[in-house]
C-alpha cells in the first residue's frame, strides 16, 4: 500500500479534505445562499474515479484561474478554477448582477473571482491556523488559460477537487508543505 | 448631513457588495483600494466608520489602521476589520492596534448592517434619496393576528391592487417573515397571549430592518388600556375594530409618506386632469387641497397649458367641496394657468345654490373641455 503524501502534517488527507469542502461550503452558503458539492477529490497524478464533464481537459476551453498563497509556518497555493460561463453565474450571484452585464466585463468577474478564492483560501487557512500552523495570505491574482497543469513541488501535498456549483463545476487543487 | 462610510479594500468586488449592503440606508459610501488611498480619503472626506481590510497591496489594513491610531484627527474614527483573517494570534495583534469590531469573510449583509449599525445611527433612504412611493407601488401589509377571521377581513377591506396582505398568526412567523422580507407596514392585535404585542414591538425595534417600518396597533374601541399602552411604547398609530378601511388606507399612506396625488391628479396630453369621485370625505378634500399649488406649479413648470377640473361624477355639491374648486380656481389665477370645469347638469344645478359658484361656466363632457383649447 502506498504511503499517503500528507506534506509533512500531522492530519490526514481525510481530514484535509473535510476542511476544504467545509471552507468551499460555507463561502458559497453565505455569500451566494446556494450550496456546492464535493463531486471528487484525489492526489494530483493519480486517475480519479470520474471527472465532471465541464472540467474535462479534452474540452480544450477557456479557464478563469484565481490563485492565492500562504505563507508562515506552512506555506503554499490555492488554485481554483472555473469555465467562463461558470464564472460569470458565480459573478452574477456573489455581486448581486445580472448575467447580461457581467457578460465580457472580464475585471468585474475577474475581481468578483479573485475575492472568491480568498474567501474560500482564508477560510481554509483559519482552519490550519487553529491547528497550530499559523500563516497569513498572499493577494490573490487571476489568469485565463486553456489546457494549463499546475507543476507539482517535490514533498508537498497535492490534492485536487472538483465541486458541483450552479449546475456546472468549480475545479480546486491545493499543493501545501510545511514551511518556516 | 449624510453619515459617511469608508470602506478600504483592494477588492473590488468586496466594495461593491458593501455598497450593495447598504443601498437602502441614507449614507455615503466612500471606496479606497489599498492603505494609501484609505488614509487620504479618510483624511479629506472624516468618514463616520471605516471598514477596513488586511491583505492589501501597497499598504496593508495593519499600518493603516496603526498610522490613524497615531494621527490625533483620525484616532477618534471606528474601524471594523473585514477580512478573511481569522487566525487567533493575528486578531489578537490587530486588536491591540484598537478595533471597534471584527467581521470574517464570507460574511452575511444582515451581519455587516447589524454591526455598523451598533456604531453608527443607520437610517433608511429619506424620500428626498430615492422616489418617493406612490400608490401604484406594491407595499406589504404584514397583520400579527391570532384571530384568522380578522386576518381574512383585513386581506379582502385592503382594496388597493397593488398592496398585499400577509396574515401571521405568532411572534417567531412575523420575525422569520420580516428577516426574508421587509414590510411597508406592521399591523400588531394588541390582545396577542402574554404581551406578545409590546414583545413584538420591542424586536422589531431593535432590528436595523425593522427600526423605522410603521407599526400599528389593533384592538377593540373599548379597550383603552392597551391601547393607551401601546402609544406609550411607541406604536406608530391605533387602529379600532370594526375596521374603517378608509381610516387604515388613510393611516398607512400617512405613515408610509405615499404619493396619494395621483388619485386626483393626472397629467394628460397638454392639460392638467384634477378629479373628484363620486363622493369624496373632508379627509380626500384635505388631500387635494395639499397637492393643488404643488400640482399647479408642475404643470406650469412642464409648459402644460391649462387645467380641467373634472366633478361631474360627484353624487351631490356642499359648501366645502365649492370652497375647494375656489381654492384650486385661485392657485391658477395665481401661477397664470387656464382652468376648465366639467360637470353633470345635477352639479351645475347645485352649484347655483351657492354664491361663489352661481356664475360658474362648466362643459358637460371631457370631449367638450378638451376640444376647447
Amino acid at each position: 500500500m502506498a504511503e499517503e503524501n500528507t506534506g509533512g502534517f500531522p492530519f490526514g488527507t481525510a481530514d484535509i479534505d473535510v476542511m476544504v469542502a467545509d471552507s468551499v461550503a460555507k463561502v458559497y452558503d453565505t455569500m451566494m445562499n446556494t450550496k456546492s458539492t464535493l463531486y471528487v477529490a484525489y492526489d494530483n497524478g493519480k486517475t480519479p474515479e470520474k471527472t465532471h464533464p465541464r472540467l474535462n481537459a479534452q474540452n480544450d476551453q477557456m479557464m478563469v484561474v484565481g490563485m492565492i498563497g500562504f505563507l508562515g509556518s506552512i506555506k503554499g497555493v490555492i488554485y481554483i478554477y472555473v469555465d467562463e460561463p461558470t464564472s460569470i453565474a458565480i459573478s452574477g450571484a456573489f455581486l448581486g448582477m445580472d448575467k447580461a452585464e457581467l457578460k465580457n466585463n472580464h475585471e468585474t468577474i475577474n475581481d468578483a473571482l479573485g475575492e472568491l478564492s480568498n474567501m474560500i483560501s482564508g477560510t481554509f487557512k483559519n482552519q490550519i491556523c487553529d491547528k497550530g500552523y499559523n500563516c497569513r495570505l498572499t493577494i490573490p491574482s487571476i489568469l485565463r488559460a486553456n489546457n494549463f497543469t499546475i507543476e507539482p513541488l517535490p514533498g508537498a501535498l497535492h490534492r485536487m477537487y472538483q465541486f458541483e456549483v450552479f449546475d456546472s463545476a468549480m475545479g480546486l487543487e491545493l499543493v501545501m508543505m510545511e514551511g518556516d | 448631513m449624510r453619515l459617511k462610510v469608508l470602506t478600504t479594500d483592494d477588492s473590488k468586488a468586496v466594495r461593491m457588495i458593501v455598497r450593495k449592503a447598504f443601498r437602502n440606508f441614507d449614507i455615503e459610501i466612500l471606496e479606497a483600494g489599498n492603505g494609501v488611498e484609505g488614509l487620504a480619503v479618510a483624511s479629506k472626506e472624516g468618514p463616520d466608520i471605516i471598514l477596513l481590510d488586511v491583505t492589501m497591496p501597497v499598504m496593508d489594513g495593519v499600518e493603516m489602521l496603526t498610522k490613524l491610531k497615531a494621527d490625533a484627527l483620525l484616532k477618534p474614527i471606528p474601524v471594523v476589520m473585514l477580512t478573511a483573517e481569522a487566525g487567533k494570534e493575528n486578531v489578537i495583534k490587530i486588536a491591540k492596534l484598537g478595533i471597534r469590531d471584527y467581521i470574517v469573510k464570507p460574511f452575511k449583509e444582515e451581519v455587516l448592517i447589524d454591526k455598523v449599525s451598533r456604531i453608527i445611527d443607520l437610517k433608511p433612504l429619506s424620500p428626498d434619496g430615492a422616489r418617493k412611493k406612490s400608490m401604484k407601488d406594491e407595499c406589504i401589509f404584514l397583520v400579527v393576528e391570532d384571530k384568522p377571521a380578522i386576518i381574512k377581513q383585513i386581506t379582502e377591506g385592503i382594496t388597493n391592487p397593488n398592496w398585499k396582505v400577509q396574515g401571521v398568526a405568532t411572534i417567531g412567523e412575523a420575525t422569520d417573515f420580516c428577516a426574508k422580507t421587509v414590510p411597508d407596514v406592521i399591523i400588531i392585535s394588541l390582545s396577542l397571549p402574554d404581551d406578545g404585542a409590546a414583545t413584538l414591538f420591542k424586536m422589531l425595534r431593535s432590528q436595523v430592518k425593522t427600526k423605522f417600518v410603521p407599526i400599528f396597533g389593533l384592538s377593540v374601541k373599548t379597550a383603552t388600556q392597551e391601547q393607551q399602552n401601546a402609544q406609550q411604547l411607541g406604536f406608530s398609530t391605533i387602529i379600532t375594530k370594526p375596521i374603517d378601511f378608509e381610516e387604515v388606507e388613510a393611516k398607512a399612506c400617512k405613515a408610509m409618506n405615499l404619493d396619494t396625488s395621483e388619485r386626483y391628479f393626472v397629467f394628460d396630453e397638454d392639460y392638467l386632469l384634477v378629479k373628484l369621485p363620486k363622493t369624496i370625505s373632508q379627509n380626500g378634500m384635505n388631500e387635494v387641497s395639499a397637492f393643488l399649488k404643488q400640482k399647479v406649479s408642475e404643470a406650469v413648470d412642464n409648459g402644460f397649458p391649462r387645467m380641467i377640473i373634472d366633478v361631474h361624477e360627484l353624487q351631490s355639491v356642499n359648501v366645502n367641496i365649492v370652497k375647494l374648486l375656489v381654492q384650486a380656481m385661485q392657485v391658477c389665477q395665481e401661477l397664470s394657468l387656464k382652468y376648465q370645469l366639467v360637470g353633470s347638469p345635477q352639479v351645475i344645478a347645485e352649484c347655483k345654490n351657492f354664491e361663489e359658484s352661481r356664475d360658474w361656466t362648466f362643459f358637460e363632457s371631457m370631449e367638450k373641455a378638451k376640444a376647447t383649447k
